[in-house]
């Protein structure tokens, strides 16, 4: 059973003491691949800001960050999707390589507690 | 319980499923799309449906047929048009959620996704749509009776109340069908509930609910109202007042002016977790163009006030339009 104080992962502890590590682990497991496909897809941009698509990736992955207890990278997906419909482009560009930054944070995290989802490493597919 | 769950967020969808299943819902399909949950049921193309889900949770914003679109093209076909739909969505702004309504969403919570939440609001979901079935079913027999017999006796269940001569659920859906066949229906139901009745009644017992009851039926009855207002009992512990012409304004103040009328007969309550003596929650709903069948209103009133009731109790409760 994973213990932690760690707030980024609390959410995950509860649910895996619920629902048991197995489901945890593939829970975790295919989020941290739609992590890495989504983040990988924002690394790629770098002009044409297509509002709604952005708009579109920040407000998913803010609701499913969050919903996993990863309340850092959530805001982050928020402040960015809130940039993007106020038409700043800087400041999404930004947003995007501090989602980069923080999901390395939270990768160490899971490499941490959850050895066996990163015993290989992250692919963007 | 059946449920369907639509997100284009794997991760979401994956959560919401593990949640439930530990929850012990069995029966779960998912759609990553609208038009793979306009599929699944057998909308869109036409088809026998694959799945016929007692709850829908559905997020609002996904690409191509967002949700509150997929939602309105779900209710409007008659087969799933009782079945709720609980939108989730991380969008907080008003205007989402009032079209979510007008689309016949019956309720809304917010991602992130938390558990107790989600359970909470599912199964009170599922118990709206007994409700309205149940109610459903009611009208029906009351459309029945009044064509077989006009002048049919009041005794009838939902007629009239034994105990304080109000009026009962059935009066109260008769009419608000008049009302809201209008072209402009416009005016207010609230809905008065003793909190922790059930509990009341365990201590005190049945009786002395009934009297008391009785007690806050006369009290209702001395409070100042317009010509048209209509005080009626919609349950064991339950009153409602209908307003027609009424504002949500008028009838919340209203509300607060009965709550503190009941709070001050200071009736000892040992087991209510809100106080030492009996409160009641209420719920203020207006019904000016709303696109709900009378049953279905009913049934929005009956959720806002066990929401109200659940969250604590000794509160109101309004919903605008």
């Amino acid at each position: 059973m994973t213990e932690t104080t760690d707030p980024d992962f609390q959410t995950l502890a509860l649910l895996e003491k619920q629902a048991g590590r197995t489901a945890v682990v593939k829970l975790l497991g295919n989020h941290r691949q739609n992590v890495t496909q989504t983040i990988a897809e924002l690394e790629k941009i770098t002009g044409n800001i297509d509002r709604d698509h952005i708009h579109m990736i920040a407000h998913r992955m803010q609701g499913s960050c969050g919903s996993l207890g990863f309340h850092r990278l959530s805001a982050l997906f928020s402040d960015m999707d809130k940039a993007v419909m106020d038409g700043n482009h800087e400041q999404v560009i930004k947003y995007i390589q501090e989602v980069v930054h923080e999901n390395e944070i939270l990768a160490d995290g899971v490499r941490q507690y959850y050895p066996e989802i990163l015993s290989k490493p992250e692919s963007s597919g | 319980m059946s449920i369907l769950i639509v997100d284009d967020d794997p991760t979401i969808r994956d959560l919401t499923s593990l949640l439930l299943s530990q929850a012990g819902f069995t029966e779960i399909a998912t759609a990553d799309s609208g038009a793979k949950a306009l599929q699944i049921l057998g909308i869109d193309p036409p088809a026998p449906s694959e799945f016929i889900p007692d709850v829908i949770l559905m997020d609002i914003m996904m690409p191509g047929i967002d949700g509150i679109e997929t939602c309105a093209r779900i209710k409007r076909e008659e087969t799933f048009a009782d079945i709720p739909v609980l939108m989730v969505t991380t969008l907080n702004d008003v205007e989402h959620l009032k079209k979510a309504f007008i689309a016949g969403a019956t309720d809304y919570m917010n991602k992130p996704i938390r558990a107790e939440e989600l359970l909470a609001r599912v199964k009170s979901a599922h118990r709206l749509k007994q409700e309205a079935k149940r109610r459903k079913q009611r009208e029906v027999e009351l459309e029945r009776m009044s064509l077989e017999n006009p002048v049919a006796p009041s005794r009838k269940q939902g007629m009239v109340s034994p105990r304080t001569g109000l009026p009962g659920e059935a009066i109260l859906l008769g009419t608000l069908g008049v009302a809201l066949a209008r072209a402009r229906s416009s005016g207010a139901v609230t809905l008065l509930s003793l909190d922790a009745a059930e509990s009341f009644s365990t201590r005190y017992g049945e009786e002395k609910l009934g009297e008391v009851m009785s007690d806050i039926a006369t009290l209702l009855c001395h409070q100042p109202a317009r010509l048209g207002d209509l005080l009626l009992q919609t349950g064991p512990a339950q009153f409602a007042l209908y307003l027609p012409q009424g504002d949500v304004e008028q009838a919340e103040t209203q509300a607060n002016a009965l709550r503190a009328a009941i709070a001050a007969l200071q009736i000892p309550h040992e087991y209510s977790p809100v106080g030492p003596a009996l409160t009641a929650s209420a719920a203020v709903l207006s019904f000016a163009n709303t696109p709900l069948s009378p049953a279905d209103f009913l049934a929005a009133a009956y959720g806002l006030i066990e929401r109200a009731q659940s969250s604590g109790g000794n509160q109101i409760l309004v919903q605008r339009d």
